[in-house]
């Protein structure tokens, strides 16, 4: 919510905030230290804590204190093991051994054994979207021995370990028994074996974990999802605190420990106070136009052409924050995320040229019908976006309809491919080429195209460690994206999160982790 | 006055299922899913179809509205999709903080409106007067959260005399509780008191000018007495009809100061289950809402007897 009236108070606030601060001497101490509890504030509750159920943000940030995988992303954004010990697969490419790490407990105290692995993975074949497109490779997973599962294959299958570490389509390992009696819905009891175990949620209020006294960490210094994890806190308190003025009053006088999801113009106020450090989040998301590829005229790939050629990318991301805040760059993947990055695509991305865009409406027969774009005022970045698209669009020949929705009603209008022909989102960081969601087809957007599919299953035949092969085809696939432009991609948006002095040993990465983390108090 | 009691209680049913029935068509032409909130951005089509299905989202609207009914007819007003709870259980728990809220800011509203404002009708077209006349429009123009955001910039955060936001439960010491709640109340009362400090002069002075204060005057009662036991008394009845309606306003206003305080309240309860289609919640609540509304109608009507002796039921 933005009204004119509220500058003031922001200012009031901020001015007030580092008068406080400055007054505030806090200790630094020199070594982590156990004990104490982390106060987080983040910007939404999440609707369940099942970590393979939600693919949600507010989900995820406080589940992977509570679940693990069997493999997990590391600081480089690379699958490594975290549950598992190992794993080997036979010459044919269609057996996986993985062998489990011994001595692991879940939060009862009860020990993790394959028979709970197999029940997870069966779950998250069932219920996650990322599971359910691995499971019509997976011809059966058995249990080899209390340490140890086989995953066979009915067909090669190489990025099934990627899969497997996926932190968006989670595949948590819960007891069996929980597993069993959650089946395809999400689960009510959160047992996993995490650093952390859930202790409790008071709606509105709070969730807290307390230390797991059984977890057992690794301990290999992976950075990321994996690798060793220690829990210094007692306790982590999520807090959601939907104002962000009020998160980051919080987090200046200490009540909160680290708040997340801050809007941009508060990076001024955070860089002149001492006390706080501000986390530009890099890989954080990237905003692009959705086209409705399932109706005229966005079914023809000439008139999304089109629209790379009208749209000027650095004039639409100034829209959402300062330029500390964005970046242009074509690419499916992030910068840090050196296996899946590359910058095919950047002789179309960035080259407004509104007469080719014109010539490309021209040729696909464009006759003025009226596109409806939708847009939300629940998110700043989505109206500010579309205030300045549609201009850009209309400057090109395009007659353009804006429709502004709550964020719910624009969610589900989305789904109906009758009702929309635009609308503009963010594509939080995606570890996969086949975990990209609009290549899906029953996403909204509806995309079809027999050349990505090939490129995709071809993906899916090159071992990981056949880094060439896969450098090759992530070019190609991302040269298909620009031919076929399913989404128009506008540019790379960064977040900003603070934390104050109280908090040590906290690092950057796409989202919140607090294990390694302590405080000072 | 039994019968009438009986009467307006009787009267309640419809008035309620009215409004159930209407929020409950409302809310599901609506678009909006909780499945697909559920679920997350990046679920599939099939994964939000199969859990529409498995919580009955699904079904004819008209067989909806009829196992929500029945269920409602026997007193049960379902089950939250989200939270581990029923809806009786999540409005119960959600109702601590809004009534304490809403109590404390009443408190502070009265206790601030009517002294002043009396005094301004007595002292009308005064210095005090004016001060007290632009305070007054002050408080009904200022919007509560920036308000509240302001109280915060001041209290909590330069002064550090408050937390910045929050909630303790009452039973966890009062001090603790008045501490997360004062700021929130202050920011909600500010306006409340406008409203009731503007009707408590208006009223006070209409009652100034009747016959009967001429008479006490000429009969040499002292000035405290002519004002207290004659002019308040009877300028009462207007300002308890603005405090009991503006008491359900409060709730609204509640809306948005417990969402700037993160407050467990209903107003959070609402926002939120809004926000993700939670729908038997959201019924619930409305359902509460309007029969707080009406309740607090009745009460009205039955303090005026209190006040009034002419008034009889």
């Amino acid at each position: 919510m933005r009204v004119f009236g509220m500058n003031l108070g922001i200012r009031v606030l901020l001015i007030a905030a580092a008068v406080g601060l400055a007054g505030a001497g806090m200790a630094r101490g020199a070594g982590p230290a156990a004990g104490g509890v982390i106060h987080v504030a983040t910007n939404a509750e999440p609707g369940t804590l099942d970590w393979t159920a939600s693919t949600a943000t507010a989900t995820r940030l406080v589940a992977w204190h509570v679940y693990e995988t069997l493999f997990a992303l590391d600081r480089n954004y690379d699958v490594k093991p975290l549950l598992a010990e190992g794993y080997s697969v036979s010459a044919d490419g269609l057996h996986y051994t993985i062998r489990l790490r011994r001595g692991v407990a879940f939060h009862t105290g009860q020990p993790m054994t394959a028979d709970d692995v197999v029940a997870s993975l069966e779950r998250w074949g069932e219920l996650s979207g990322g599971g359910r497109e691995t499971f019509t490779f997976i011809k059966h997973v058995t249990k080899v021995d209390p340490a140890t599962i086989e995953i066979t294959l009915n067909r090669v299958f190489a990025p099934l370990i990627d899969n497997l570490g996926d932190p968006k389509q989670a595949a948590i390992i819960m007891p069996q028994s929980l597993a069993r009696a959650a089946g395809a819905q999400p689960a009510r009891d959160y047992i996993g074996t995490g650093p952390y175990a859930f202790q409790k949620w008071e709606q509105g209020r709070q969730i807290v974990l307390a230390r797991n006294p059984h977890y057992a960490a690794r301990a290999e210094d992976w950075g990321g999802l994996t690798g060793r994890k220690v829990a210094y806190a007692d306790e982590i308190d999520f807090l959601p605190v939907r104002d962000d003025q009020v998160r980051f009053a919080g987090v200046s006088t200490g009540e909160y420990d680290l708040a997340l999801e801050l809007a941009p113009d508060l990076y001024p106020q955070i860089k002149g106070n001492p006390h706080l450090t501000a986390d530009i989040v890099k890989v954080f998301t990237w905003r692009g136009v959705v086209f409705n590829k399932a109706r005229p005229p966005f079914n023809d790939a000439r008139m999304r052409r089109a629209v790379l050629y009208a749209i000027k990318p650095g004039d639409l991301m100034a829209a959402v924050g300062p330029k500390e805040f964005w970046s242009l760059d074509p690419a499916l993947f992030f910068p840090q995320q050196d296996a899946l990055y590359t910058t095919v695509g950047k002789d179309v991305y960035n080259h407004q040229n509104l007469e080719k865009a014109r010539a490309l409406m021209k040729e696909a027969g464009y006759a003025g019908r009226t596109i409806a774009l939708l847009a939300t005022k629940d998110y700043a970045w989505n109206y500010n976006l579309s205030q300045v698209l549609v201009p850009q669009l209309q400057a090109a020949g395009f007659a353009v309809d804006e429709q502004v929705y709550d964020w719910p009603t624009l969610l589900s209008r989305r789904t109906k491919k009758d009702l929309w022909d635009i609308f503009l989102t963010g594509f939080s960081p995606s570890f996969d080429p086949t975990a990209v969601i609009f290549f899906a087809r029953t996403w909204p957007g509806f995309y079809e195209s027999a050349a990505m599919d090939d490129l995709l299953s071809r993906w899916g035949q090159t071992s990981p460690r056949d880094a060439a092969g896969r450098k090759a085809l992530i070019e190609q696939i991302q040269a298909t994206f620009y031919t076929d432009v399913p989404v128009a991609k506008i540019g790379n948006e960064y977040g900003l999160e603070v934390y104050n002095d109280h908090l040590r040993g906290y690092t950057s990465y796409f989202d919140v982790r607090f294990w390694n983390v302590w405080v000072t108090r | 006055m039994t019968r009438y009691l009986a009467g307006r209680v009787a009267a309640l049913l419809p008035v309620l299922l009215a409004v159930g029935v209407t929020a409950f068509l409302l809310l599901h032409l609506i678009p909006g899913d909780p499945a697909a909130v559920i679920l997350g951005p990046d679920a599939s089509a099939a994964q939000v179809a199969r859990l529409r299905h498995a919580l009955g989202l699904d079904r004819p609207l008209a067989v909806q509205l009829a196992l929500w009914l029945g269920r409602l007819l026997r007193g049960n007003l379902g089950d939250s999709i989200f939270l581990r709870q029923t809806v009786a259980q999540a409005i119960w728990q959600h109702l601590g903080p809004t009534a304490g809220l809403t109590a404390l800011a009443e408190m502070l509203a009265i206790g601030a409106a009517i002294p002043s404002g009396v005094l301004a009708a007595w002292k009308r077209h005064s210095r005090f007067d004016q001060v007290f006349m632009s305070a007054v429009l002050l408080g009904v123009s200022i919007p509560s959260f920036w308000m509240g955001l302001n109280l915060i910039a001041v209290f909590a955060v330069a002064a550090r005399w408050f937390p910045v936001a929050g909630y303790e439960s009452p039973l966890r010491g009062v001090g603790p509780w008045l501490r997360h709640l004062l700021l929130p109340a202050l920011a909600l009362a500010f306006t409340q008191a406008g409203l009731i400090a503007r009707m408590a002069r208006d009223a006070t002075i209409e009652i100034l000018d009747e016959d009967y204060i001429r008479t006490a005057r000429s009969k040499g009662v002292a000035d405290a007495a002519v004002l207290l036991r004659h002019a308040l008394r009877n300028a009462l009845i207007p300002t308890v009809t603005v405090i009991g309606t503006s008491l359900a306003n409060l709730l609204s206003g509640a809306v948005v100061v417990e969402s700037v305080f993160v407050l467990p309240g209903i107003g959070s309860l609402v926002i939120q289950s809004v926000s993700r289609r939670d729908y038997p919640v959201i019924e619930g609540v409305v359902l509460f809402a309007a029969a707080v509304y009406v309740l607090l109608n009745l009460a009205v009507d039955l303090l005026y007897a209190v006040i009034d002796p002419r008034v009889r039921y």
